[in-house]
């Protein structure tokens, strides 16, 4: 368990509501929604989180959520027991989950790959509990290739990174570095914000 | 794109807002007698720090996270720049740095409405 993460988060669960809640969620609700639409089969979702986003889930799914952080995932208790569907949540690190090869016909992750320590490794982990042929289905926001944002980026990440997120990340570079058929990238703000759907090679695990 | 009038009209407020308060601020630190490059450089910086707090605090609570910080840092630092080389270059009058501020802030949040416009959507090929 890597427990250095696991206190950041864990101090960042108290306000955690308060930074993210309100302003993302409005801005990013229609698109997370659609997002969140084509949820079908097992699903992992990982990084819960305060369990903000499972009000955009669809009703009648069965989704496993895991998170790092169990401050976090007290504080989803209550948003996890109102979900309309099957839902357990689980203290788990994404580079050690005690899942079978091939649990889970759909991962999704929401703002999450800009935070986990070793990003390859975290999606490779995720193409192994994947089955042959499994979707991948990320909101997330990366670095920039165009300038000034790239600048604003590299410089808001040494601070940012110190309570939460890194904000430059090359995230699809490294969907596809761990294995993943990358199938559809959309940018929804800039080429920061986006959603990646990959898939796991029928063949090969990733 | 977006297309809310609620988060056009607080992108455009918030960029017009923070365009002013860093022309002032970088009016206040840098002076006549500033290198010009060097008042550039302080205005920049002074800027972008700026810009990064009023984010924090006043903006993200109502207008979102990278959608209202990056436009609004983008603003700092090009309202800075302009005003810390203009100071030392007697460029403008200090009644006017209101409105240096907010139309800089105005065409940062017109520019980056047409960069999202024109990255918007699928991609084909990507980098980040």
């Amino acid at each position: 368990m890597d427990h250095v993460t696991r206190a950041k988060w864990d101090k960042a669960a108290a306000t955690f509501d308060v930074m993210n809640g309100r302003g993302p969620e409005r801005r990013w609700g229609p698109i997370k929604e659609a997002f969140f639409s084509k949820m079908r089969g097992e699903i992992l979702f990982l990084a819960v989180g305060t369990g903000l986003d499972i009000r955009f889930f669809p009703p009648g799914q069965k989704i496993t959520g895991i998170d790092i952080s169990p401050n976090m995932i007290e504080k989803a208790k209550q948003r996890v027991a109102s979900y309309d569907g099957q839902m357990e949540v689980r203290v788990m690190d994404v580079h050690e989950m005690d899942f079978a090869p091939g649990s889970f016909d759909q991962v999704f992750t929401s703002c999450t790959f800009c935070s986990v320590p070793n990003p390859v490794d975290g999606l490779a982990a995720l193409g192994r509990v994947l089955r042959p042929g499994g979707e991948l289905h990320m909101f997330e926001h990366t670095g920039s290739r165009w300038f000034p944002f790239n600048l604003m980026l590299n410089v808001m990440t040494p601070l940012s990174r110190r309570v939460g997120p890194e904000m430059n990340r090359s995230t699809v570079q490294n969907v596809a570095r761990a294995g993943f058929a990358i199938q559809e990238v959309e940018n929804h703000f800039l080429d920061v914000v986006k959603t990646i759907r990959a898939t796991v090679p029928e063949t090969t695990a990733a | 794109m977006e297309r809310r009038p609620f988060f056009v009209l607080g992108d455009l407020a918030a960029n017009t807002v923070t365009g002013v308060v860093v022309a002032w601020a970088t009016a206040a630190l840098v002076g006549a007698g500033w290198n010009m490059f060097v008042g550039m450089w302080v205005g920049m910086a002074l800027g972008m720090v700026l810009a990064f707090v009023l984010s924090f605090a006043a903006f993200i609570w109502f207008l979102g996270a990278m959608e209202v910080m990056l436009p609004v840092m983008f603003t700092g630092m090009a309202a800075g720049m302009v005003v810390g080389m203009g100071i030392p270059m007697n460029s403008f009058a200090e009644t006017s740095l209101a409105a240096v501020g907010a139309s800089t802030g105005i065409a940062v949040f017109v520019f980056t409405y047409v960069i999202d416009a024109l990255l918007g959507g699928k991609v084909k090929k990507w980098t980040t």
